[in-house]
């Protein structure tokens, strides 16, 4: 009898270790942002952004290093308002979309606890794969019209465009490019 | 003015590297160590203008436009043994091979996003031909010269107007880029008139950049394919038999000859412009 309690207790444990794995979420680009700032003609920010972005988020909650993030941003999904602006921004001078069609990045270690995470990955832009650290606040879990689990968050960084490779008109366009990334996900 | 403030610093960096290589070409008599330096000019005057223009670029570059000092380089290097290479063929089997090389290394993007194997090495192959067959015309024309620099001023023409085209379709950067290899070749006007225009390595160099900075428009900027196609070919315009008495006239009639198909590709470029006026 004690034997068989042991075997039970060790099996349900054992189940519910299993049982918490990592939470995948795929990234619903409706509800996800990638914003961008830079400064123009050194009097102010002018802002844009990509209108898509696709990728996973894996989030292991109780052991958060096993966590990882992967996204693609298509550049020709750039969008400032400007047609023209979008048209030269997508050319050789800048993004040079024909030649670089994505901007990605990939998590290699992910680092915190409750709600702020330091995320470390290779963000790959304009041909160009530079490791970067950001801060990421997690939001809170919330369920979709449909039911279904949703998760998210946001992280601010800035970046050197000349590090990139970038460096058409540094006297008219700020090298530094503030990013703003919400992403919101659905629980797979 | 913004246009001619972007362009003419790049533009007078390759003239003046290249004015300096052409002195001391002229500086060092006759020899071996000449050609090195006359075949040397155009291919250090546009390497130190694209690198005035973009910064120094990494090996390999990330972006493949950033190929085009390499390709100079190259060129110049295969274009000082030329003259070693018995017989016309073989010289542009070794052209068509170094052109190969540079176009399947200027366009990887391609074959990465969107071309199959066999349609990219058709490209390849017919880009290569097209700098064999713009090579042999530069060199139809150094040869041909009615005054000493002839030829170095009709090839300025075609360099302005890819200038022209190249801003027109999208991407100033390459216009800058062409307006250096103007300044590249400007410098070797020095040679020009001391009279020593020949120079396999110039005619290679020349071709393998200006085929590329249009390539480069034509696939990754919004040049037109009739621009592309007029710009690397009005080169040949000017072959055209001209029964003038006077060496005025002919040249006259050579610009003429030279200019129209670069006008109307520039034409052709700005209706095509998607515009930078915002």
């Amino acid at each position: 009898m004690n034997t068989s309690k042991l075997t039970f207790a060790l099996v349900f444990c054992s189940l519910g270790l299993a049982a918490h794995s990592a939470d995948t979420y795929k990234i619903d680009p409706v509800h996800s942002s990638v914003l961008f700032s830079i400064k123009h003609l050194g009097v102010t920010d002018f802002y844009g952004g990509f209108n898509e972005i696709a990728g996973t988020v894996s989030f292991d909650s109780a052991a958060p290093s096993k966590s990882s993030v992967q996204l693609t941003v298509p550049v020709e999904s750039l969008a400032t308002r400007n047609p023209k602006r979008d048209q030269h921004l997508k050319s050789p001078d800048f993004f040079n979309a024909k030649q670089f069609p994505t901007l990605t990045f990939k998590s290699t270690k992910v680092e915190g606890s409750g709600n702020t995470y330091q995320v470390t990955g290779d963000f790959s832009l304009h041909g160009v794969t530079k490791p970067i650290t950001v801060e990421f606040k997690r939001g809170n879990d919330g369920k979709g019209m449909t039911g279904e689990v949703r998760g998210g968050g946001e992280t601010r960084f800035t970046i050197k465009r000349s590090d990139y490779g970038m460096t058409f008109m540094q006297d008219a366009l700020g090298d530094e490019v503030n990013i703003i990334l919400s992403l919101e996900g659905v629980k797979q | 003015m913004f246009l001619l403030r972007q362009f003419w610093p790049a533009a007078a960096v390759a003239l003046a590297v290249s004015a300096i290589f052409c002195a001391i070409t002229i500086a060092c008599g006759k020899g071996w160590l000449r050609q090195t330096f006359a075949a040397l000019s155009a291919a250090a005057g546009y390497l130190c203008g694209h690198v005035f223009v973009t910064g120094w670029i990494s090996f390999p570059p990330a972006d493949s436009t950033n190929w085009l000092p390499v390709f100079a380089l190259g060129a110049a290097a295969i274009g000082f043994i030329l003259p070693l290479v018995p017989g016309a063929p073989a010289r542009a089997i070794c052209v068509g091979i170094i052109a190969i090389a540079a176009m399947r290394l200027l366009l990887q993007p391609k074959f990465s996003y969107g071309w199959s194997s066999g349609e990219g090495w058709k490209w390849v192959t017919g880009l290569a031909v097209a700098v064999a067959l713009l090579w042999g015309t530069v060199g139809a024309l150094t040869r041909r010269n009615s005054f000493r620099c002839e030829s170095t001023l009709l090839l300025l023409i075609v360099c302005a107007g890819s200038c022209g085209a190249l801003s027109l379709s999208g991407s100033l950067l390459l216009g800058q880029l062409a307006a250096v290899l103007a300044g590249a070749m400007a410098g070797r006007l020095i040679l020009d008139l001391r009279g020593n225009a020949r120079s396999e390595a110039f005619a290679l160099v020349f071709a393998l950049l200006l085929i590329a900075l249009i390539v480069s428009g034509f696939f990754f900027a919004e040049l037109p394919a009739a621009s592309a196609l007029l710009l690397v070919t009005a080169p040949a315009f000017s072959l055209v038999p001209v029964p003038l008495s006077t060496p005025a006239r002919r040249f006259a009639v050579r610009i003429a000859l030279i200019a129209a198909p670069v006008v109307i590709s520039i034409i052709v470029a700005l209706r095509a412009s998607p515009s930078l006026d915002y």
